[in-house]
């Protein structure tokens, strides 16, 4: 009986998703539709007002399909078998600078210092390399909400024996005790960030975790609790 | 431009606005562009044109896909070695962009580029 009800939970769970990534994937042709002609009206466009707002519809558009690509890959992560990695030998430095580079001024409007240090002898790892950008992006962007100005964020890589680790660290809102252990589940967000930011809605860290899962690597969080910041630790194999 | 110098695009798309608007962009660039809607216009429009790129769509209308069509080209010794793009709103390892034993010179996913990033990529590979 359990085996019957546990195989039609799980049909249903699979249809939801299947539902999801369709729609999903409908979404995206008339958001690429209206990226493109904002791209190429905006290249013709000497009107500044008519500039400023091609320019807002087009950022708005870009968090749409920023959103769609979240919602498909929630979808087709909960169906592993569908979610195709592909892995390639890079360096992790390297990675890290550069994903981090557009965020320099994006921490510098909001006043907040920011600071990238990375070894001086490169790090090898086998990774996907758009997905480690998703979590390097969604870390970043969450320590960039969550603190306020003229507080400190800064990422580290180090080697540390066969593993590299990538630390992002804040002092912004902080996680209670009680919420921590949820901070990676799908949909959950704490009180404290539902304050502080109404758009977010919860997944970006339930996907990082399930990307660095597919590394065989390991994501952790700490924080001495509310207003004292946030740790965040990403564990990968080295590849020597 | 001469039309003989200029480098010669076939694109596979069926949304007749996304055609428009990159097609309008390509065209301005100086490339010759032939655009089909379908994969066996495409195989047909091959018959007497050699493109130095060809960039097709994965979901398209009628009996082939966009898979189908790369894999076709790559059976044709004329056509084996002309640089491919997969411009597609699925995704690389996603659904029906899932790996495929035809791989493509460039997979682009339509709504994460842009037409400059589009471009800059066609320029790239009609100069090897």
């Amino acid at each position: 009986m359990s085996i019957f009800f546990w195989r039609n939970s799980h049909k249903n769970e699979d249809l939801k998703n299947e539902f999801i990534t369709i729609i999903a994937h409908k979404y995206r042709t008339p958001l690429t539709q209206v990226k493109w002609l904002c791209e190429t009206l905006l290249a013709n466009e000497t009107d500044s007002f008519k500039k400023e707002g091609l320019t807002n519809i087009n950022q708005s558009n870009n968090k749409l399909i920023k959103l769609t690509n979240s919602l498909i890959e929630v979808a087709d992560n909960d169906r592993s078998a569908v979610a195709s990695y592909s892995f390639e030998v890079m360096s992790l430095c390297d990675l890290v600078r550069a994903t981090a580079e557009p965020f320099k001024n994006l921490f510098h409007e909001k006043n907040i210092f920011f600071s990238v240090q990375t070894p001086v002898d490169d790090i090898k790892c086998k990774i996907d390399k758009q997905r480690i950008e998703f979590v390097l992006q969604s870390l970043l962007e969450n320590a960039r909400t969550y603190s306020s100005p003229g507080k400190n964020v800064k990422v580290i890589v180090e080697k540390c024996g066969p593993n590299a680790v990538i630390s992002v660290i804040d002092d912004g809102i902080g996680i209670s005790p009680e919420e921590l252990p949820l901070i990676f589940t799908k949909f959950f967000r704490s009180e404290s960030s539902r304050r502080m930011d109404t758009e977010g809605f919860g997944i970006s860290l339930f996907l990082s975790k399930a990307i660095i899962r597919r590394h065989k690597g390991e994501i952790g969080v700490s924080s001495d609790g509310l207003d004292k910041g946030a740790r965040f630790d990403v564990t990968l194999k080295v590849v020597e | 431009m001469e039309t003989s110098l200029r480098k010669k695009v076939l694109w596979v798309e069926d949304d007749a606005l996304l055609g428009k608007i990159l097609g309008e962009a390509i065209a301005v660039q100086g490339f010759d562009l032939k655009l089909a809607v379908t994969g066996a216009e495409a195989i047909s429009i091959l018959d007497d044109f050699t493109p130095d790129v060809i960039m097709v769509d994965l979901y398209l209308p009628g009996d082939m896909n966009g898979y189908d069509v790369l894999e076709k080209i790559s059976h044709n010794p004329k056509l084996k070695n002309i640089p491919t793009i997969i411009l597609s709103n699925f995704g690389k390892g996603e659904r029906f962009g899932k790996s495929h034993p035809v791989i493509p010179t460039k997979y682009l996913l339509k709504a994460d580029v842009t037409i400059g990033q589009i471009i800059e990529t066609l320029q790239e590979l009609c100069a090897h």
